[in-house]
């Protein structure tokens, strides 16, 4: 299987999910480096694989229970969290409205 | 023998023997920092210091007010009698993507060069608890996203005190500059594809990357949550021992940590190598690197003199008893890179989709509206090489309806994995307790040369990244230098939380050539420092 290079068109429409406004310049390096990064993962593309093969295989072994119970820990000092925000009042994180006053909730 | 030139083993005994005084070893280390490191790196990274291309650079920012108090409570515990601990007194420096509460952690980039941690990394507290001195952050490649150190917002990137012309590696490469330039004798660091092994050989340290689960991640900034791994990097094997001791074990905030009970490393040194086996394969002998003119891979062959080195490091093991068994296959290991391509660009991206100017860090001011806010914080925020892995990330999640790559790339991951249980098998074909390898393809290179190839800058890291892959334990020993006096490194990797096995070879290793003419040679930024 080849596998196709990035177009310009799929280009734009990555940079658009990953939220960046880019330069020319670096659209033009970005793009280049992607395509030859591609070409290395190409490699991966060749390889004979088995359906039944299996994942990656890191190996934590344990003794005894996990680590502790998966449930959720509050933070001991949570308006520690809050006041690292950039913009924040009550306690609560404040964040403009999204595009046209659109209320996402 | 200055203090700066002690090992931690022997700055923690003497400071519990009343032998040094801990405010000492701190003004010495303090000290050092200011005569060799030169301007710390910086955002507007305009330099002060007219000499500042010989100087290391290794600091983000010094933590003097907080090293001082805590050489205060180890000098208060030895004056009572009391254990200061196993680091009393040793001045460690931190690789600023770890969180040291109340203090800005960069990750050497602009989206957050405002975050102030609101609590401490497991790692990093160990440490503390343990008696060490924290004296400052180093520098990195942005969000661990290299393998020069160049791609640091903060600049000047470290330089290699070997010669200040050539990088020290990276992604840990403040790590290894402030440990080979006597700044500080350990420094704690992130492996996710060699980030601690490749800059410490490039810098003639020692450099640990303990197994995946060994060491708590909490409170390490994430690049690639399933391949991140906090290790040390020291002078020598026994101190490299002797932090790992302080560092690993289970933490209930880190649930990939693991719950094995953690061994007695420092006593592991005393056990000889005799009757191990120690494997050498020839799939480490080149990178195998796709030429972008011609579309064909091409075998780039092993610098000779790293190769010799390591050959040589297997004859001094066989005097010692230990039986060296060649030809050993590593067939997956060519594809340690493409598959990192996937996996860390894909973990990588999901990770930064937190940086987005709402909750810490960076942030534009007077935004429209929510995606202008996104869009220019993330455009401003990030450098280059951050966005070029957000974008690979993106654009291999995103195209998984015709191929799903992070399964296929776990696919290739779980073979590589397969190479390494085969080679350690105990009724295997090989039945290794460890492999040989070199660490590196070459000694450091010329800052410039590589940066901005993101594909040839990744091949460089061809040697270590199949164990992380893996989740195996590896450790890398200086074993000379080449003919620019650049430092060679080789590698020990053992299988699962075999830490011992790689810590035994390496020490009975480093042993057999502390006479060697090449360990008398010192760093070039440190020719006329304590000369």
């Amino acid at each position: 299987m080849q596998l196709e290079k990035i177009s310009p068109e799929a280009f734009e429409k990555i940079v658009d999910m990953a939220a960046f406004a880019l330069e020319a310049e670096e659209k033009a390096y970005l793009l280049e480096e992607l395509n030859h990064q591609l070409q290395s993962v190409q490699e991966l593309l060749d390889i004979p694989l088995e359906e039944s093969s299996s994942s990656s295989l890191i190996n934590i072994p344990r003794v005894g229970d996990m680590p502790r119970r998966d449930e959720w820990q509050a933070f001991d000092v949570p308006r520690g969290i809050i006041e690292r925000a950039p913009q924040h009042e009550d306690g609560m994180i404040l964040v403009p409205e999204p595009a046209g006053g659109k209320d996402l909730s | 023998m200055t203090f700066t030139q002690l090992s931690a083993r022997e700055i923690a005994q003497k400071v519990q023997a009343g032998e040094l005084k801990v405010s000492d070893m701190l003004e010495a280390s303090l000290a050092q920092i200011r005569a060799v490191d030169g301007d710390f790196g910086s955002l507007d990274g305009q330099p002060t210091d007219p000499e500042t291309d010989k100087k290391v650079h290794a600091f983000i920012s010094l933590t003097e007010e907080l090293a001082h108090a805590q050489a205060q409570a180890v000098e208060a515990k030895v004056a009572k009698g009391e254990n200061a601990g196993l680091l009393a007194g040793v001045p460690v420096s931190i690789k600023d993507i770890f969180a040291l509460e109340n203090t800005v952690t960069t990750a050497a980039s602009r989206m957050l060069y405002n975050y102030r941690a609101p609590y401490t990394a497991t790692a990093v507290q160990k440490l503390i608890d343990a008696g060490a001195l924290i004296v400052g952050k180093v520098n990195l490649d942005e969000f661990t996203f290299g393998s020069s150190n160049e791609s640091s917002a903060y600049q000047p990137a470290s330089n290699n005190p070997w010669n200040t012309t050539y990088v020290p590696g990276g992604s840990s490469g403040g790590s290894a500059a402030a440990v080979a330039a006597e700044e500080t004798p350990l420094s704690l660091g992130t492996d996710t594809g060699g980030s601690i092994r490749q800059p410490a050989a490039f810098c003639g340290v020692v450099g640990l990357k303990p197994s995946y689960g060994r060491v708590s991640r909490y409170g390490l900034i994430a690049f690639a949550s399933s391949l991140d791994c906090p290790g040390p990097l020291a002078r020598n094997v026994e101190d490299a021992a002797l932090i790992l001791q302080v560092m690993a074990g289970v933490d209930e905030r880190d649930e990939s940590s693991a719950t094995l009970p953690v061994p007695n490393y420092l006593e592991a040194l005393q056990q000889d190598v005799r009757g191990m086996r120690i494997g050498l394969s020839p799939d480490y002998a080149g990178i195998a690197y796709p030429n972008h003119a011609t579309g064909e891979f091409e075998v780039i062959p092993v610098q000779d003199e790293i190769k010799q080195a390591t050959l040589d490091a297997a004859e001094q093991l066989a005097r010692q008893g230990a039986e060296i068994i060649e030809n050993v296959p590593m067939p997956h290991t060519r594809y340690g890179i493409p598959v990192y391509f996937v996996v860390s660009r894909i973990e990588a991206a999901s990770n930064l989709n937190r940086m987005d100017g709402v909750k810490y860090g960076y942030t534009v001011a007077d935004a429209r509206d929510l995606q202008d806010l996104y869009t220019r914080t993330r455009t401003e925020g990030f450098g280059l090489q951050p966005k070029l892995r957000i974008l690979m990330g993106a654009y291999l999640s995103a195209t998984s309806k015709k191929v799903n790559y992070y399964q296929l790339a776990s696919k290739v991951r779980g073979m590589i994995g397969q190479d390494f249980e085969l080679a350690f098998d105990p009724k295997g074909a090989y039945q290794l307790d460890a492999l040989l390898t070199p660490t590196t393809p070459t000694t450091a290179f010329k800052r410039a040369e590589i940066f901005g190839d993101s594909v040839l800058m990744q091949y460089a890291d061809q040697m270590t990244v199949s164990v992380n892959h893996a989740g195996l334990p590896a450790i890398t020993v200086p074993a000379g230098l080449d003919k620019k006096n650049l430092p060679i490194g080789i590698q020990f990797i053992a299988n699962h939380f075999q830490e011992e096995t790689i810590l035994r070879a390496a020490y009975a290793y480093e042993q057999s050539t502390l006479d060697a003419a090449w360990r008398r040679v010192r760093p070039m930024a440190l020719q006329e420092v304590n000369a």
